[in-house]
């Protein structure tokens, strides 16, 4: 188990170094001086030439690179001119539109996605695995045949429309939930729950149809195989056998799967973000890209890129945690 | 031994099942009824696309003209009349601050959401094969080097480098190509992931050993062997990805970082509407409903088409 997790770990390393220098070389190699762009348009070519030292573009590519990983690890100092700026430990540089630094505006919108992530998790979970049993207890029924249809065109959806069509049905003709702001949990949890409900159940009704699928085919895989014959022939209900013993089969590949999902959410719900106006990492991506505020994105996209990561590597740790049969490969 | 032995002029060597051949595919997919209700819908989809002028010059309208005397200026410019301004004039309805026709707007947004989606999945396509195959047909070294450069690109966070790669390529390099390229630049690892383990299996088949003895070489091999029995898995994935580009696309303009006005586009007319819903949810439910259609039509076809190829997984 240690040498695989060491395994993992090391593969999951070299792909953020690769995806790093991806993100790196994207942004600052690109046709358009980053210069220009910190500066404004009214630069001229003295106060140009400033910025670009400043930002250290007059240097080659690869020691802009290494200062670009090293600030990560152990901050940078900012010459601007007039003195010199300390961005601390995990620097990402500074914004072009604000000057804040990259790394506290991250910090500020994470509990945003945060809160999506979590509760959006708990209700595609729960409406998943919940209509993933009632589909399996009577494959090929009725119910069954309904709930995947349904299911389906729920995952076919683009989320902006089914965000656009809540919104209409649950604010404007039924007018029971308020138009969704932000409020952290910390100042109101009512008003957090209230406000977040459409954003989570826009994220859930797309997500979960992928886990009714995986439970209802894990369950009925399961449903073969011998130790449940063998509860069956002791006389257990077939209610009991399913939702006690069948749904086992179908855990792993639900936790690795949920693990992918949850990460995929905390690196920014780009459209339930723009679509509710929620102040987290997506809605910041987007902004910042309209507004070519290139240390923004670059600082968004490693993060994201980083988050994604790691819960692919939770996710395979988990598989191998839940199904021992993985670690032997 | 090595030269003596050309290759033949005319292929001897058996190729691919017969039951993988389009025309086959095609029949058993009208042979289903959901096969037949989709492929109807897509052909008519397609021709409104390419009917837009004739179908607006019908309606007597076009998709950029202002109608500033169909707007309530009361209200910010919602358009007056019920239903988002529907008349015997405007089919359905015109945009709010705009006054242009919806209907036409559609029809020309339909040309875009196709052809973005068309082109991405095509390049997809030809990139997938291309890894794929070099992968499956290439030594231990150049499979190692091609797989793990697939396994990069699958880890991709492809959302966050579209967005970013259509907020620093410049305004002037025409959108809809970049589109195409940028979902076909981070959608082709799925593809090749799908083509490689396919060839895999394929060249390990007697038709294909044969044609190796004969000695067909690497390139006749991966063109006139391999490739034809790679035709059923990869038409039916390129039919389940292209709804997703066509999402993609919708869901870029939306952001306002893919097509640029005034082309008219979906993902665009329902990103201003989204700042409409409360006063015209017309101008809402007519976009979402067309793109969810096309969407739901195009995700309906794909299926159809994999139960077809697979027949298999039919009988449960």
């Amino acid at each position: 188990m240690t040498v695989f997790l060491f395994r993992r770990l090391l593969s999951a390393l070299a792909v953020l170094l690769a995806l790093s220098i991806l993100v790196y070389g994207l942004f600052y190699l690109m046709p358009g001086d980053p210069a220009e762009l910190a500066c404004g348009k009214r630069c001229d070519v003295s106060e140009l030439a400033q910025v670009r030292h400043a930002m250290g573009l007059d240097r080659s590519i690869v020691a802009q690179f290494w200062t670009f990983i090293s600030s990560l690890f152990v901050g940078h100092s900012y010459d601007t001119g007039v003195g010199t700026t300390w961005c601390s430990a995990p620097c990402l540089g500074f914004s072009f539109q604000s000057n804040e630094p990259v790394t506290q505006m991250l910090l500020d919108r994470l509990p945003v996605d945060l809160s999506l992530a979590l509760g959006s998790a708990v209700l595609w979970l729960a409406l998943g695995i919940g209509f993933g049993l009632f589909a399996a207890l009577r494959p090929n029924g009725l119910r069954d045949r309904m709930t995947t249809l349904v299911a389906m065109t729920f995952s076919a959806t683009p989320l902006f429309v089914l965000a656009l069509l809540l919104l209409i049905v649950f604010c404007v003709w039924w007018q029971v939930l308020p138009f969704p702001t932000y409020v952290p949990l910390t100042q109101d949890p009512g008003q957090w729950f209230e406000n977040l409900l459409l954003p989570w159940l826009a994220i859930a009704l797309v997500t979960a149809g992928n886990y009714l699928r995986l439970t209802r085919a894990g369950v009925l895989e399961s449903l073969g195989q011998d130790h449940i014959r063998t509860l069956r022939a002791y006389g257990y209900s077939e209610r009991r056998v399913v939702l006690r013993h069948a749904v086992r089969g179908a855990l792993p590949t639900l936790a690795t799967m949920a693990a992918v999902d949850i990460g995929g959410v905390l690196a920014g719900a780009v459209f339930t973000e723009s679509m509710f106006g929620l102040p987290g990492l997506g809605k910041l991506m987007v902004d910042s890209a309209n507004n070519v505020d290139l240390p923004v994105v670059t600082g968004i996209t490693l993060l994201a890129a980083f988050l994604i990561i790691a819960a692919n590597a939770v996710a395979d740790v988990l598989y191998a945690v839940l199904d021992p049969r993985v670690r032997l490969a | 031994m090595s030269t003596a032995i050309a290759a033949p002029t005319d292929a001897q060597a058996p190729s691919a099942d017969e039951a993988d051949k389009p025309p086959v595919l095609l029949a058993r997919l009208w042979a289903r009824p959901g096969g037949k209700a989709a492929l109807v819908l897509v052909v008519l989809l397609v021709l409104a696309a390419i009917l837009a002028p004739v179908l607006s010059g019908l309606e007597g309208q076009d998709p950029n003209t202002y109608h500033d005397e169909l707007l309530n200026s009361a209200t910010g410019g919602s358009p007056l009349g019920s239903f988002g301004g529907i008349s015997s004039a405007h089919w359905l309805g015109v945009e709010p601050t705009t006054g242009r026709d919806v209907f036409s707007r559609l029809l020309y947004g339909a040309r875009i959401s196709l052809m973005v989606a068309a082109g991405a999945t095509l390049g997809q396509l030809l990139l997938g094969l291309l890894v794929g195959l070099a992968a499956g047909l290439g030594n231990r070294w150049i499979d190692g080097l091609l797989s793990r450069f697939t396994d990069l690109a699958l880890a991709l966070p492809s959302l966050f480098f579209s967005i970013a790669l259509l907020a620093v390529v410049p305004q002037t390099f025409p959108r809809p190509l970049l589109l195409c390229l940028i979902l076909a630049g981070f959608g082709w690892a799925s593809t090749a992931r799908i083509v490689r383990a396919e060839t895999l299996v394929l060249r390990e088949r007697d038709y294909v050993a044969a044609a190796r003895l004969y000695g067909a070489s690497t390139w006749r091999v991966a063109l006139r062997e391999i490739l034809p029995g790679l035709v059923a898995p990869v038409v039916t994935y390129t039919a389940l990805a292209l709804p997703g580009n066509m999402v993609a696309e919708a869901g870029l303009s939306f952001l306002g970082l893919g097509v640029q006005p005034p082309t008219p586009s979906w993902g665009q007319m329902l990103s201003s509407a989204s700042t409409w819903f409360e006063v015209d949810p017309t101008y809402v439910l007519v976009p979402s409903l067309t793109l969810l259609l096309c969407v739901l039509t195009f995700t309906g076809l794909g299926e159809a088409l994999r139960k077809a190829a697979d027949p298999r997984s039919v009988t449960r």
